[in-house]
């Protein structure tokens, strides 16, 4: 893991932060912040990737790797605005057991 | 390849234009005519067999979904229009770049296609699999940063063997078999596949998943045969153990299974992992076991899952409900003969698919061969498992029902046309060859 220098000691806990988040959060705004911390996490380990290797296109794929993970991320977004108007909550689990409740 | 690829963009500009009923038809045939187009090479496209066969596995479904779907939508024709073509991108691509970019685009827009028909009760779908895309997407591009930190470079056949290289290998390969729905990252499919609309359904649980199929074994093909060669075998036994699980669970969900959509959930779980046993032997030959098993569970997924969109529209069906067919006995042969290829019995291309892949397994010369023999019993022994649930389906198949169900004639024999081709390719199987550069 040389070749990725310091930002690989940067990463580790911000990767595992962030897979925590998705984890143990209900809340679909939380855990969208939560993988949006894990898609920082792989930006930066591309930009280092960049600097090792010196070459555009590591630039390149982090930044599309960026894009990617924000429109997603803006998708879940309009997904939590659109819930909570339906539902008046963004928690996924409630979400859930409602809908259990309503077909038995 | 820039035939195949001008007339996907002719195809989604024609989306954005005309109207849903003239607009499906129209994609339809144009996204069929790239078939024929799909030759030669543009940067880090190539076609070649392989990427014919995946994108033959990736229109069959798109087909249905298009010229079948109950609600007419513009924006819904435009998606899986170019869903589709991120489809046959993903089949095309020859560098981990653009094979990332293509399961991107696929990704983003399958999430869209699962809200279908913009229903309340559709949101869940929607969350559960961009929560799960997400997930995927992040994996992705994390194992690409350290494959190119390592290796540098994309290229599917310039690898360097170095630990941070095999580390972004394990963190592909994971992020494919989340895609894939393997054990123990498998719940988010049941939710989505039997819980979207039966046209969402059919496309998001046969071409996507073909289109992860194709993206494994394109991996297979590239840097995990030379990770394999230069001896860092070891990678995959975990993943081979996780593979036997998926066939577990999904044998276990379908015995437990009463909608036909739940249970060809289960069922497209059991398939990514029996597909997986390949991953054994990574090179050229198991990446067209894979393309080859990509099409015929393509076919029979598809001719599978328009069961219920024949007796329920948009809705799911029980397995009860599938007695219905009984009066329209070439619609039930069609369906029954989709469930035998599932299962892998011959004479249907199902046998052959499941006998290539176990061929697959045991043509490894590094792996220890207790431990192949070993996989290979348990994944037939759970693949038997899953017997019950498409027997029993078959069972209701052949029961006389006191309804008669509306008829739907282009359908129907759209069904018997793909449930024709499965048993053709049982006669004439083909193990498309890959050029990787």
């Amino acid at each position: 893991m040389a070749e990725l220098g310091p930002a690989i000691w940067a990463t580790i806990p911000i990767f595992v932060l962030g897979l925590y988040g998705v984890i143990a959060r209900r809340n679909l705004i939380r855990i969208m912040l939560a993988l949006e911390i894990v898609g920082a996490a792989t930006v930066t380990i591309l930009g280092a990737a960049a600097a090792a290797n010196w070459q555009d296109m590591g630039e390149v794929l982090g930044l599309l790797a960026l894009v990617a993970i924000g429109i997603e991320g803006a998708f879940l977004v309009a997904l939590a605005t659109l819930m909570n108007e339906v539902l008046g909550d963004t928690d996924v689990i409630l979400f859930k057991e409602r809908r259990r409740g309503e077909e038995e | 390849m820039i035939g195949a690829l001008v007339l996907g963009l002719i195809a989604i500009a024609q989306a954005l234009i005309f109207p849903a009923s003239v607009s499906r038809v129209l994609s339809a045939i144009l996204l069929s005519l790239a078939l024929f187009f799909a030759n030669g090479r543009v940067g880090s496209l190539v076609g070649d067999q392989f990427t014919q066969v995946g994108m033959l596995a990736v229109l069959i479904p798109a087909i249905v979904t298009l010229l079948f779907h109950k609600r007419q939508q513009r924006h819904f024709v435009l998606l899986v229009t170019m869903l589709t073509l991120a489809g046959y991108l993903v089949a095309a691509s020859r560098n981990l770049a653009t094979l990332a970019i293509s399961l991107e685009s696929l990704a983003l827009a399958a999430a869209a296609v699962a809200f279908y028909p913009g229903e309340r009760e559709k949101m869940r779908v929607t969350a559960t699999y961009l929560i799960f895309s997400v997930m995927a997407a992040v994996l992705l591009f994390m194992g690409l940063a350290f494959y190119f930190a390592g290796a540098n470079t994309v290229s599917l056949v310039q690898f360097t063997q170095t630990p941070t290289a095999i580390v972004g290998l394990t963190f592909l390969l994971a992020a494919i078999m989340l895609k894939l729905a393997i054990f123990p990252m498998h719940a988010w499919a049941v939710d989505v596949y039997s819980l979207a609309s039966t046209s969402a359904a059919i496309y998001l649980s046969t071409s996507v998943k073909a289109a992860a199929m194709l993206a494994l074994g394109i991996l297979l093909a590239g840097p995990l045969k030379f990770a394999y060669q230069a001896g860092y075998w070891q990678v995959i036994i975990p993943a081979l153990v996780l593979v036997v699980c998926s066939i577990a669970a999904g044998a276990a969900g379908m015995a437990r299974s009463k909608g036909v959509k739940r249970l060809l959930a289960f069922s497209s779980i059991a398939h990514a992992g029996f597909l997986s046993l390949v991953l054994a032997t990574p090179g050229a030959f198991s990446a067209g076991v894979i393309a080859y098993y990509a099409l015929v569970y393509s076919l029979s997924n598809t001719v599978a899952f328009s069961a219920p969109l024949l007796l329920k529209g948009e809705g799911e069906a029980t397995l009860e409900e599938l007695s219905l067919l009984y009066k329209r006995p070439l619609t039930a042969l069609a369906v029954a003969i989709a469930l035998i290829s599932l299962l892998g019995l011959p004479p249907t291309a199902g046998f052959n698919a499941k006998l290539l892949a176990l061929v697959s397994l045991f043509k490894s010369s590094a792996i220890p061969q207790w431990f192949l023999l070993a996989t290979a019993i348990a994944a037939v022994v759970f693949t038997a498992a899953t017997g019950y649930g498409y027997i029993k389906a078959i069972g209701y198949l052949a029961k006389k029902p006191e309804e008669t169900p509306q008829p739907w004639p282009e359908l129907e024999l759209l069904m018997i046309i793909y449930a024709f081709m499965i048993l053709l390719l049982y006669f004439y199987p083909l193990i498309p060859k890959i050029n990787v550069f």
